[in-house]
C-alpha cells in the first residue's frame, strides 16, 4: 500500500471517530425531544434550538425546520446517514474539545440518566457505552485523551472477554471489524503470548 | 501514528505482567536478566489488588510472564482473579517445570491459553537455554494440548534459528499449536553479552520476507503472528499486520497507549520489554504500584511521554528522514533503545532502501531517503548532516 493510501485510510478512520463522538449529543437531543417529560429541566444544549421551532419535525421526517438551514454545508446532512435525523445538525459542530483533549464537552454531561440512554438503545445503536462506566473517577477530565477516548478505557466488554467479534462500543465506527482487527493484530508486544479466538477454542 | 492512537484512546488493553523475575533458566537471549527474584517483589495480596485494578481499567488481555511465572506460587490465583474481572488471561512459560498439574491449574483458573518459548530444534533451543530444555518444552506442549488448553509458541529469532522457519512451522502445526509468535532478539539484557547471536540487520530483508510468506499460509487452525519488532512497510507489511484490517500497516509502538507492562516489583512501564532497574535505566518507569494506583499512573500527565507526546525530532538516523516516520515513530521502542538512539536498522523499509531492493517496496524511495541510506551511515549522524552534504545531495 502506498503512503498516500495509508494516510487516506487513517484520515477516514479519524473522521469516523470524530463523527461518532457527536452521537452522544444527538442522542441527548433525541431524548430531550422524544423521551423526556416536561418536568425535566431543559438541558443546556436545547438552547441551540431557536425558540418556537418544532421539535417533532426532526424525528418524523417532516420538512426541515428553519434552523437546519443555518448549517453552511447542507451536503453533510445525508439522509442515509445512520446517525439519524437528529444527529445531522450535530455533526458540523466544531467541538474543539473532541480533538484537543480538553475537558468533557458540555453535551457529554447532559444525559439525565443511564436508563434513558438504554431505553433508546435500539433506536440509536451507539448508546450503551454510557452505562458501563464502572468508575467515573477513571475518566480523568484532565487527561489528554479527549472525549472520544475516555469512554473507551473502562468498558468491561463481554464480547472482548470471550473472543467474539467487534465489541459493542466499537460499533461506533462504521467498519467495526476493521478497527477491532487492527487492535487485535497491532498490540503484539514482545513476550506477549497469543490467545486463541473463540472459534479456535471451540474447535 | 500517535494522532490515531490518541483519538482511539489511551487505554491499557493488553498487559504483560512479570509475576516474578525468578527463572529456572539463564537464557543467552533473555532481555530482562531473569534468574534471581527481585528483592522487593509484590506480595500475593498486592498482586490480587492490582489484578482488580487492571480489570477496573478495562484491560482486556493479560499475559502472565516472568522470569518463569510458574515459579510464583500464586500465579493461578492471580490468573483466576483476572478472569473473574473479565480479562482474558494466558501465561507464557519456558516449559521446564510445566506438567499436567500446571495445565490443570491453568484450566481451573480460566486461562485462555498457555504459551511456551521455543527457539529452534534441540540443538538451537538447548544452546540458548539449558540442556534438556527442548525435550521438556515439547513435553509441555503435548501435555497441554492433550488437556485441551490452547497452546501458542513464542520464538525469538537469532542467528541460530533464522534459517529454519518453515521446518519449525511444520513441527508446531503437527503438535497442535494454534499460534506462533516470532520476534527478533536484540542486544539487550543478557543478549548484550552475546551479540554474536543477534541477527545481522542486513538479513532483515530475508527474515521479514520469510515471515511474510509464512503469514500468507495462515489458517484459522494455525497462525504466524509477527511481533511488533518485525516489519516495517514494503510488500509484506499488509500480510504481516493483517490484510483484512482497515489499517494493514504499522502505526507505531503502542507502549503506554494500549499496552502496559508490570514488573514484579510493581514498577509500571509502557511495555515489559523496555529497560528498567536491571538495565540501570529509569526513564521508562512511570511509577510503582506499591505507592500508586494503576489508574493514577496510567492517567498521570506526562506519563509515557516517549509515545503519547512523541515528536518527530526525537528520531535519529534514517528514521528521521523516512517517509513513514510519523506513522512508525521508529518502530519498536525497545529496539530503538538498544540501538543507542541511532535509528532502527531492524527495519524492512530501511534495509530495502539501503540495499536498493526497491522491488520489495510499494513505491520508489524519496531522494532524501536514498541519499541518506547511501551514505553508509546507518545511525549516529543527524540527517541534516547528510541532507546538506555536497557529496550526498542528489542535486
Amino acid at each position: 500500500m502506498k503512503e498516500i493510501e495509508m494516510r487516506a485510510r487513517v484520515e477516514r478512520l479519524l473522521d469516523r471517530a470524530v463523527r461518532r463522538a457527536a452521537v452522544p449529543a444527538s442522542l441527548g437531543v433525541a431524548l430531550a425531544l422524544t423521551g423526556c417529560s416536561d418536568s425535566v429541566s431543559t438541558p443546556a444544549y436545547m438552547a441551540q434550538f431557536p425558540e418556537g421551532t418544532s421539535d417533532a419535525a426532526i424525528d418524523h421526517g417532516q420538512p426541515q425546520p428553519d434552523y437546519m438551514a443555518q448549517f453552511p454545508d447542507a451536503s453533510v446532512e445525508d439522509a442515509t446517514d445512520d446517525l439519524g435525523a437528529v444527529a445531522r445538525y450535530m455533526a458540523p459542530i466544531p467541538d474543539a474539545s473532541i480533538d484537543h483533549g480538553q475537558p468533557e464537552p458540555a453535551y457529554m454531561a447532559q444525559f439525565p440518566d443511564a436508563s434513558a440512554v438504554d431505553a433508546t438503545a435500539d433506536v440509536l445503536p451507539v448508546t450503551h457505552y454510557m452505562a458501563p462506566f464502572p468508575d467515573a473517577s477513571v475518566q480523568d477530565a484532565t487527561d489528554d485523551i479527549g472525549a472520544v477516548a475516555r469512554y473507551m478505557a473502562p468498558i468491561p466488554d463481554a464480547a472482548i472477554d470471550h473472543g467474539q467479534s467487534a465489541p459493542a462500543y466499537m460499533a461506533q465506527f462504521p467498519d467495526a471489524s476493521a478497527v477491532d482487527a487492527t487492535d487485535d493484530r497491532g498490540a503484539v508486544a514482545r513476550y506477549m503470548a497469543q490467545m486463541p479466538d473463540a472459534a479456535d477454542e471451540q474447535g | 501514528m500517535i494522532k490515531f492512537l490518541k483519538q482511539v484512546g489511551f487505554a491499557p488493553r493488553s498487559c504483560v505482567w512479570e509475576l516474578t523475575l525468578a527463572c529456572n533458566m539463564r537464557c543467552k537471549h533473555c532481555g530482562s536478566f531473569a534468574g534471581e527474584r527481585r528483592s522487593d517483589e509484590l506480595t500475593k495480596d498486592e498482586l490480587l489488588r492490582i489484578a482488580g485494578e487492571l480489570g477496573d481499567l478495562g484491560c482486556q488481555r493479560v499475559t502472565l510472564s516472568g522470569g518463569e511465572p510458574t515459579l510464583h506460587p500464586a500465579w493461578d490465583e492471580v490468573g483466576r482473579r483476572l478472569t473473574e474481572c473479565g480479562v482474558r488471561v494466558n501465561i507464557i512459560s519456558n516449559g521446564w517445570s510445566w506438567d499436567a498439574e500446571q495445565a490443570r491449574r491453568a484450566k481451573v483458573a480460566g486461562l485462555a491459553a498457555a504459551a511456551f518459548s521455543l527457539d529452534g530444534f534441540e540443538q538451537e533451543h538447548d544452546a540458548l537455554r539449558r540442556p534438556g530444555s527442548f525435550d521438556r518444552v515439547v513435553r509441555a506442549i503435548d501435555t497441554t494440548v492433550a488437556r485441551g488448553l490452547p497452546v501458542a509458541i513464542n520464538t525469538t529469532i537469532s542467528k541460530l534459528n533464522q534459517h529454519m522457519f518453515y521446518e519449525l512451522r511444520e513441527f508446531l502445526m503437527a503438535r497442535g499449536v494454534f499460534s506462533w509468535q516470532v520476534q527478533v532478539a536484540t542486544a539487550s539484557g543478557t543478549m548484550s553479552h552475546n551479540r554474536d547471536l543477534v541477527v545481522d540487520p542486513s538479513d532483515f530483508l530475508e527474515i521479514v520476507s520469510c515471515v511474510g510468506e509464512m503469514c500468507r499460509l495462515n489458517t484459522r487452525a494455525f497462525t504466524v503472528r509477527p511481533s511488533d519488532d518485525i516489519g516495517y512497510y514494503g510488500k509484506y507489511e499488509a500480510v504481516i499486520r493483517g490484510e483484512k484490517t482497515e489499517l494493514p500497516f504499522w502505526i507505531g509502538c503502542r507502549a503506554g497507549c494500549q499496552v502496559i507492562g508490570i514488573e514484579s516489583s510493581g514498577d509500571v512501564k509502557g511495555c515489559l520489554s523496555l529497560p528498567s532497574s536491571k538495565h540501570g535505566e529509569s526513564r521508562f518507569v512511570e511509577g510503582n504500584l506499591r505507592s500508586s494506583s494503576l489508574a493514577s499512573i496510567w492517567t498521570r500527565e506526562g506519563a509515557f511521554a516517549y509515545n503519547r507526546q512523541f515528536q518527530e525530532k526525537s528520531l535519529r538516523g534514517f528514521c528521521s528522514v523516512c517517509r513513514y516516520r510519523d506513522f512508525c515513530r521508529g518502530g519498536c521502542t525497545w529496539t530503538q533503545y538498544v540501538e543507542g538512539d541511532t535509528g532502527n536498522p531492524f527495519c524492512f523499509y530501511f534495509q530495502a532502501v539501503r540495499q536498493q531492493r526497491y522491488d520489495l517496496l510499494e513505491e520508489e524511495p524519496t531522494e532524501v531517503e536514498k541519499a541518506y541510506a547511501g551514505t553508509d551511515r546507518v545511525g549516529g549522524a543527524r540527517p541534516a548532516d547528510v541532507i546538506h552534504s555536497p557529496e550526498t545531495d542528489p542535486q
